[in-house]
């Protein structure tokens, strides 16, 4: 193998208060920069094994009709699958992903959630029987792109799946943890009849040295005869989030002006509001119809009158707050509908106000509401 | 369920824009040379240029043209990179002629302002359901040959098609019903006594419709707009009357979505249909299905003039208590 290009980081500036990979947090500026390094670093790397760079798709295209959102490459690439036409060695790509898990807790203040519902994925789609190789690409991806040492990497394996075991061990200093979850958390389902995935997780050691959380994974896809692919699939945000030590995975994603929201459930979830609907909107969808899409969208439109009253904040400096979050360029689009997010924000409140048969959510946003006012 | 299409919005038109005229209904040979003449200078002095589509004088047995050159327009209209926004030159009675033969995929991957009222109903609200692309119900070519009386059209289409702000409408002072392009110089403008509030309610949601008839020959097809959560928009012209407009609306009604739709505006009727305040109360009475959202009607837009610009796919608010008529165009 010729030598592996470098990373876009720069090296040799590691200072010793630093984490365990000689980062530390990233300021709310620099977070754009430090995504699209990421992904530019894979996307480089990946290209330059020969893989074909995949275009991505919009998340509320419908493309995948067994999802309501594009939550993974996996949508994109299925037509590879079923037309068992993976080609060698195989298709990349960086995919922005919508998983909506949040939305029906959003109003639910024990709630804290761990992830945004907002994520750029990048992965990878590689011909049947390169396991080894597959394997070797995305170590050496972390080892020597990211500056990850093997000692910090983990790959979390089931005693069955012994194809995974043997391309792990070949990776001397590779720390394996065996069968410490349930099976299903090995398997997966893809939306497609008869093809199912099984899977081995990486993971990353914690910026403070203890324990590791996954970042990722390798799947194998197969149907009951034979193999069909082998997809990599791995988190850009939740990489970050490890090695810069950040807080949440949404630090990759800020949102300007919520910082300093002392409830920290109410924070990330006001910024998950405010992503989801900005970058959702950026696509075209409106918070209108039947359609789960448009009423996933509501969800998130009409919980930012929640926040926006729980927190004090009046409709201008919600305008602001959004108009921060385009302005960063976070949500990958040039739109810019801030202005109109608030009018929707506005006009929902107003319905609200006179609507005489309430939900239980809209009850409760209609009482914040009231005791902002 | 009705998939409705994310939304996509026309790049505003700029001063200095790039206007192509086409005659998707009736031939620009209909209109005089001195309305065309009058149309253009007002459309120039707004700083816009102007073009006409290659077949826009064509002229058949029904003032029409064939598809295919109407076809053929449109489309050059769209995928012509300098044209920043289309007029229909008029309307008429076959725009819906065009729907099986438009390369919808060319439109939205060229999405520009489609401007135009009554059978043009059909085309906009056709395109908007099939690309998800907004389009506007105001004024033809034609109606910017109007001498006097167009400030108000002229200020409601620059708010709706030229800025990106959402903005209220306000009843204009005073209309007309006059056919005003047969003598320019005797102009009969009346008072506006404003909105006609049938129903009291608030609404919110995204505008769909235009020329009722229009509108009704979309129903059961593929070029349906679907009524969720929708503003319904209504107008009609002289041909009709108080008894075939209450059949239209029930037909209307009849359509499976029609629960989605939340509020409903209508146009101001043309003194020919004889349609009444007190009238159109009674018929709206009459259905069940509109008593608990708000109706306003003699709303600017219609076959009187002048007229404002309605955004097809767009979103309108609509707040109507015992005081006051709200009517605010969110999204253009």
């Amino acid at each position: 193998m010729s030598e592996v290009p470098r990373s876009n980081e720069e090296e040799g500036k590691i200072i010793s208060h630093r984490n365990i990979y000689g980062k530390e947090k990233f300021p709310p500026e620099l977070a754009v920069e430090r995504v699209e390094n990421l992904v530019d670093d894979f996307k480089g790397y990946y290209a330059y094994f020969g893989y074909a760079e995949e275009p991505s798709v919009p998340m509320s295209s419908g493309l995948d009709e067994t999802v309501r959102f594009i939550g993974s490459h996996i949508s994109v690439f299925k037509p590879y699958l079923t037309e068992n036409r993976v080609p060698n060695p195989g298709v990349f790509m960086r995919q922005n992903c919508i998983r909506t898990r949040n939305a029906d807790k959003l109003l639910d203040d024990e709630f804290f959630p761990n992830w945004g519902s907002y994520f750029p994925s990048i992965g990878a789609l590689s011909a049947p029987g390169r396991l080894r190789e597959v394997c070797n690409e995305a170590f050496v991806f972390f080892e020597l792109r990211l500056g990850i040492p093997r000692s910090s990497l983990m790959a979390r394996i089931k005693s069955s799946d012994q194809d995974f075991l043997e391309a792990c061990k070949a990776r001397e200093g590779l720390i394996l943890e065996v069968d410490s979850k349930k099976s299903e958390y090995y398997k997966h389902k893809i939306g497609i009849e008869g093809i199912n995935g099984r899977s081995f997780n990486i993971a990353l050691r914690n910026p403070e040295g203890n324990d590791f959380s996954d970042v990722g994974n390798i799947i194998i896809l197969e149907d009951a005869e034979k193999q069909l692919g082998i997809e990599t699939a791995l988190g850009a945000t939740t990489i970050l989030k490890q090695l810069y030590g950040l807080d949440h995975v949404q630090d990759c994603t800020p949102v300007i002006g919520l910082q300093g929201i002392e409830d920290e459930a109410i924070r990330r979830k006001f910024e998950d509001a405010v992503i989801t609907s900005s970058v959702l909107y950026s696509e075209g969808l409106r918070p209108f119809g039947q359609h789960n899409r448009n009423r996933l969208l509501k969800q998130y439109v009409r919980s930012m009158s929640y926040f926006r009253a729980k927190t004090g904040m009046n409709l201008e400096s919600l305008r602001q707050v959004v108009s921060g979050f385009e302005d960063s360029g976070a949500s990958g689009s040039p739109e810019r509908n801030a202005e109109l997010i608030v009018e929707y924000v506005g006009a929902f409140e107003r319905e609200l106000m006179v609507k005489k048969h309430l939900t239980e959510d809209e009850k409760k946003i209609k009482k914040a509401l009231k005791s902002l006012t | 369920m009705n998939d409705t299409k994310n939304v996509i919005r026309p790049i505003k038109l700029k001063p200095g824009g790039h206007i192509r005229v086409i005659a998707p209904v009736r031939s620009l040979k209909l209109l005089s040379e001195s309305s065309k003449q009058e149309a253009i200078n007002r459309l120039e002095r707004a700083g816009f240029k102007i073009s006409f589509a290659k077949n826009v004088n064509e002229m058949d047995e029904f003032n029409s043209s064939s598809v295919e050159s109407r076809i053929e327009d449109l489309h050059e209209a769209f995928s012509d990179k300098k044209v920043d926004a289309i007029f229909t030159v008029i309307g008429g009675y076959n725009s819906n002629q065009l729907l099986k033969y438009l390369d919808y995929n060319l439109i939205a991957k060229n999405p520009k302002i489609i401007c135009g009222f009554s059978d043009v109903t059909a085309l906009n609200n056709a395109i908007t359901a099939k690309t998800g692309m907004i389009t506007y119900i105001g004024p033809h070519f034609s109606s910017w040959g109007m001498k006097y009386g167009f400030e108000y059209s002229e200020e409601f289409f620059k708010k709706c098609c030229m800025e990106e702000k959402s903005f209220d409408l306000t009843p204009a002072e005073e209309w007309s019903d006059d056919l005003w392009f047969l003598d320019q110089e005797k102009r009969d403008f009346i008072k506006n006594e404003g909105y006609w509030k049938i129903n009291q309610g608030y609404a919110f949601g995204r505008v769909v419709g235009g020329h009722v008839r229009c509108l009704n020959i979309l129903q059961g097809t593929q070029y349906w707009p679907g009524l969720d959560d929708s503003i319904l928009i209504l107008e009609e012209d002289s041909e009709t009357n108080a008894a075939l407009f209450d059949r239209q609306l029930q037909s209307l009604i009849h359509q499976s979505d029609f629960f989605g739709v939340k509020g409903v505006l209508i146009g101001r009727f043309q003194k020919e249909s004889k349609i009444t305040s007190e009238l159109l109360k009674k018929i709206i009475s009459t259905k069940k299905e509109l008593k608990n959202i708000p109706v306003v009607a003699n709303v600017d837009f219609g076959h009187t003039t002048p007229i404002i610009t309605l955004p097809v796919g767009g979103s309108c608010e609509i707040s109507a208590d015992e005081n006051n008529v709200k009517i605010r165009i969110i999204e253009h």
